[in-house]
């Protein structure tokens, strides 16, 4: 205190200037705050980081009124300052504690940001709290301790920061609000259901309508990503991306009770001024009295079912093993609404089939087959009303399509059959196999996979089915099916001829064909285990491993290269399909070896596994069962032993 | 792995010198405390700085993925360990003051954060989930040892009328903050058993060790009012063995990421063995 001579009123001073110091951590870390969750700015959630603020204020009382954090002035040569008081302790903990908190959110923020200008602001601000962080540390915690007083730095160091900050708000636009604000009280005063998104898809703004559609209240959704509500929410990148609006997008958004709710909606993009779009607006219309004729529908399903008590809750079976299924092949939510619905009600043609047909207990002939073939047609004819059930009819119009053309009741073949129908397909055989039949018991569980297996790529989408198998060799049959049937055993331990069988499906086929499936699963599987390589050992530890597997290919001949944390495999080598996989074998125990050296047993196992998971049962025995032990493979010359 | 030698060569012979002077009384009186205290100074210094230059070793390598994070926590916390060291040496070496407790403990204290919360990221990047594998076990000793201190230490201090609550407070803090830290640290080891990235690892968890056994012992000698005393003294080395240690790990692990592919020379054998061969620059 420079402006007096008198102690007890320098004293005085310093107290009352140091009441800037005591709340400058907490505005640092309000501030760090607001940039991180800016799109909170306005919700009762955000007010409730108003408590920090608490520890100020309550350091405030005993610093003005008693001497425990400022004991005293000690005259300098250039002014009185003060000499700190016992508790001082405390306050360093809260001083350092919120300003390091700050700091990291900051940097957090300054790192996850892809955005120059947030990257910019973020970089001033660090240094604006980094200045007050460690140099506070020094001038007014350390020297003081060592009872030197240095000039009074702390005005210097907050001007730094204060021209730091100021920077960023002057040069980056930091704390830019008003377009936000402008948009927050159009679209709250509109009576549809409305939501904002950011170009980080994360909601900045809804309406009061959209609140009570989706059962949230006020504040709490913003500034959390749109998935929350909405899982399909990747048309809004395709809205961002093509600038086009995008009208009556039938889709679901989730309620907070987690409830899907069926809506229609429409996007448009928002633009800054500049013509750069910032994010999307949406308008969702509530489709639920759509439902009330599904219910109906659903409720016709069951009914269907019901005629016949070994049919009894087929639907619903093969509705939970759909889902199951395309759970693996992570689609997003709307198809798997879309697929739930049409796997219950994929058999409500049957309600066209006479009795007599249908529960016949011996072999059907031609004319009552013709019959039975109708049942997707009459289905297709039920649904086709409904506007809210078109995008699933295709599904249950094709369900018993085989993946070999040989299916009713258009003999589509391979991918031209939609995806959610052969996903049905593999789960209406599997329930039809392990449930018993007026003519026929339950089939075993070996019985089943055998069956599933020889119709792999014929009957059945070959990696769909390799999926569920996968899905399948998790879990005991009777918990699959949801029964109490004893008669079920799990599909854990396959016999060699069960593993023989798989395999020799996967390598069936003419060479190029079996190379190129081979070789796309190798790159990705070894792509993976690198991927994660890099991640937990890093960059170069790759390139090391890299270049070991590149000395082996080139002293053994092998067809294989890595670069890039890629494996290449060159083309045209002149090694037959067993001579190949054999050179497969060499490198894979190889670049297995060299990775688990590095990461362990434990973790490498589980890298690979996660990894494995992906291809399915088929690739994932060739690789654990013959890939990396000694083993014969089941294949000849390019064609399987059968 | 030269460096990785001359490193852990230069580690021995420091703390050769430090055994030295604590064993043969070489210095005594506040010496003695001024040697003690700036050889923690160092200590910490060579702790944070080997960890801030594995930090930006990784860095160096490619765009910053989470990998990154784990370092720059476990050396935040390091540097707040360093500040706890200088401040604690102002007080005891400068200032002649009793250090404990402090706002060196502050540092202390505050540290703990970081240090996790870089063990969870090292946890999180492995993917394996953390009740796994051997984890409750893990928990359970930890669990017993808890218990036994609480009986053995914990309790006795808190029955104590001679010494104040923050001290009774921070002498049941160190010991279970240090737990807190040994259980992460042994969970990544259990999950890269056997493989390179855990010999790094392997460092880490001895020093955090050291700081253990070093903080409780300090806890109990300083409850009984006999750390001052030269012997007991000792425990300071384990401290520093601990920042020693814990320099070892970063170094060892930036040498493995640094690690070089070197084609075998020709040799009689015909077979061609292959191994990952850690290289110096």
């Amino acid at each position: 205190m420079r402006v007096t001579s008198i102690p007890d009123v320098a004293l005085t001073g310093e107290k009352i200037c140091s009441i800037g110091y005591i709340f400058l951590p907490s505005f640092l870390l309000y501030f760090a705050l607001v940039f991180v969750k800016r799109d909170e700015l306005f919700s009762k959630r955000f007010l409730l980081h108003g408590l920090i603020f608490i520890p100020p204020a309550v350091f405030l009382v005993p610093m003005l009124l008693s001497n425990v954090l400022i004991e005293r002035v000690v005259r300098t040569s250039w002014g009185f300052t003060a000499v700190l008081g016992p508790s001082y302790f405390g306050f360093a903990v809260y001083q350092v504690g919120f300003l390091a908190i700050a700091f990291q959110l900051i940097l957090k923020a300054y790192l996850q940001s892809n955005e120059k200008r947030i990257k910019n602001e973020a970089l001033f601000i660090q240094i604006g709290i980094a200045i007050p962080f460690f140099g506070g540390s020094i001038t007014d915690i350390i020297l003081p301790l060592l009872g030197k007083h240095p000039f009074e730095l702390g005005f210097i160091l907050t001007a730094f920061s204060g021209i730091a900050i100021g920077y960023a708000i002057a040069k980056h636009k930091l704390m830019i609000l008003d377009s936000s604000l402008t948009a927050k009280v159009v679209l709250s005063t509109m009576a549809s259901s409305l939501f904002v998104a950011n170009s980080e898809k994360k909601i900045t703004m809804l309406n009061k309508s959209m609140l009570d559609l989706l059962g949230y209240k006020h504040g709490e959704l913003l500034g959390r990503k749109i998935d929350t509500v909405w899982r399909d929410s990747k048309i809004i990148d395709e809205n961002l991306t093509s600038g086009q609006r995008i009208n009556d997008y039938h889709t679901f958004l989730l309620a907070k009770n987690r409830k899907p709710v069926p809506v229609s909606v429409s996007l448009s993009v928002l633009l800054d001024e500049a013509g750069t779009p910032i994010g999307s607006v949406g308008v969702a219309e509530d489709l639920r009295k759509m439902q009330t004729y599904l219910t109906t529908v659903t409720s016709l399903a069951e009914t269907v079912d019901a005629r016949d008590t070994s049919t009894a809750g087929h639907s619903r079976r093969v509705r939970d093993l759909s889902i199951s299924l395309a759970n693996m092949l992570q689609l997003n939510s709307d198809f798997m609404r879309e697929l739930e619905i049409a796997a219950l009600l994929h058999d409500i043609g049957k309600v066209g089939i006479r009795d007599k047909v249908l529960f016949k207990p011996g072999p059907l002939n031609e004319a009552e087959w013709r019959q039975i073939k109708t049942h997707p047609l009459v289905a297709v004819r039920i649904l086709e009303p409904i506007p809210f059930l078109r995008e699933m009819i295709p599904i249950i119009r094709y369900h018993h399509e085989r993946f070999d053309g040989h299916g009713y009741p258009a003999a589509l073949v391979g991918s031209e059959i939609p995806l959610g129908a052969r996903i049905i397909a593999v789960a209406d055989s599997f329930d039809a196999m392990a449930s018993a039949r007026h003519y026929r018991p339950a089939l075993t569980s070996a019985q089943i996979f055998n069956e599933l297996v020889q119709g792999r790529g014929t009957q059945f989408d070959p990696e769909l089915l390799d999926l569920f198998l996968t899905w399948l060799r998790e879990y005991e049959l009777e918990d699959v099916l949801g029964k109490s049937a004893d008669f079920h055993e799990g599909l854990q331990d396959l016999t060699d001829e069960q593993v023989e069988l798989l395999i020799s499906k996967l390598l069936i086929g003419n060479q190029n064909e079996v190379e190129e499936r081979i070789a796309r699963s190798f790159i990705e599987i070894s792509g993976n285990l690198f991927d994660e390589l890099k991640k937990l050992a890093g960059f170069r530890i790759c390139e090391t491993i890299g270049g070991k597997l590149n000395e082996f290919s080139k002293q053994n001949g092998a067809p294989f290269y890595v670069g890039e944390g890629r494996v290449r495999i060159e083309a045209n080598s002149s090694f037959g399909l067993d001579e190949l996989i054999e050179e497969y074998r060499k490198f894979f125990l190889l670049l297995s070896q060299s990775v688990s050296d590095v990461v362990g047993k434990r973790l490498f196992d589980r890298m690979l596994m996660d990894a494995l998971a992906k291809h399915g049962e088929a690739v994932k025995l060739l690789y654990t069962e013959y890939l990396l032990k000694d083993k014969k493979l089941p294949v000849y010359k390019g064609v399987a032993v059968t | 792995m030269k460096k990785f030698k001359i490193v852990l060569f230069s580690a021995v012979v420091f703390m050769l010198v430090e055994t030295s002077v604590y064993a043969f009384r070489l210095l005594d009186g506040h010496n003695h405390v001024v040697f003690a205290d700036v050889s923690a100074v160092i200590a910490a210094v060579v702790a944070f700085g080997a960890l801030a230059h594995a930090l930006v070793g990784y860095r160096r390598q490619g765009p910053i993925d989470k990998s990154v994070y784990k370092w720059f926590s476990l050396a935040i916390g390091i540097f707040l360990y360093f500040l706890g060291e200088l401040t604690w040496m102002i007080y005891e070496a400068v200032l002649s003051k009793d250090p404990y407790p402090s706002v060196a403990d502050a540092f202390w204290l505050l540290g703990y954060i970081p240090l996790f919360i870089g063990l969870m990221y090292a946890i999180r990047e492995t993917r394996v989930s953390f009740f796994s594998a051997r984890t409750p076990l893990l928990c359970l000793v930890a669990g017993t040892i808890i218990a036994a201190s609480f009986v053995f230490l914990m309790r006795p201090i808190l029955a104590s009328t001679e010494i104040s609550s923050l001290e009774k407070l921070f002498d049941l803090a160190y010991p279970i903050l240090d737990l807190l830290l040994i259980i992460p640290t042994l969970t990544i080891l259990v999950f890269y058993e056997g493989g390179l990235l855990g010999k790094p690892w392997l460092f880490i968890l001895a020093g955090f060790i050291s700081f253990a056994i070093g903080d409780s012992l300090f806890s109990y000698f300083s409850w009984i009012g006999i750390y001052e005393l030269l012997p007991f003294r000792l425990i300071d080395l384990l401290w520093l063995v601990g920042y020693l240690a814990i320099a070892l790990g970063a170094i060892y692990s930036e040498i493995i990421a640094e690690m070089r592919f070197e084609p075998p020379r020709k040799s009689e054998s015909s077979e061609t063995e292959f191994e990952l061969m850690p290289t110096c620059k």
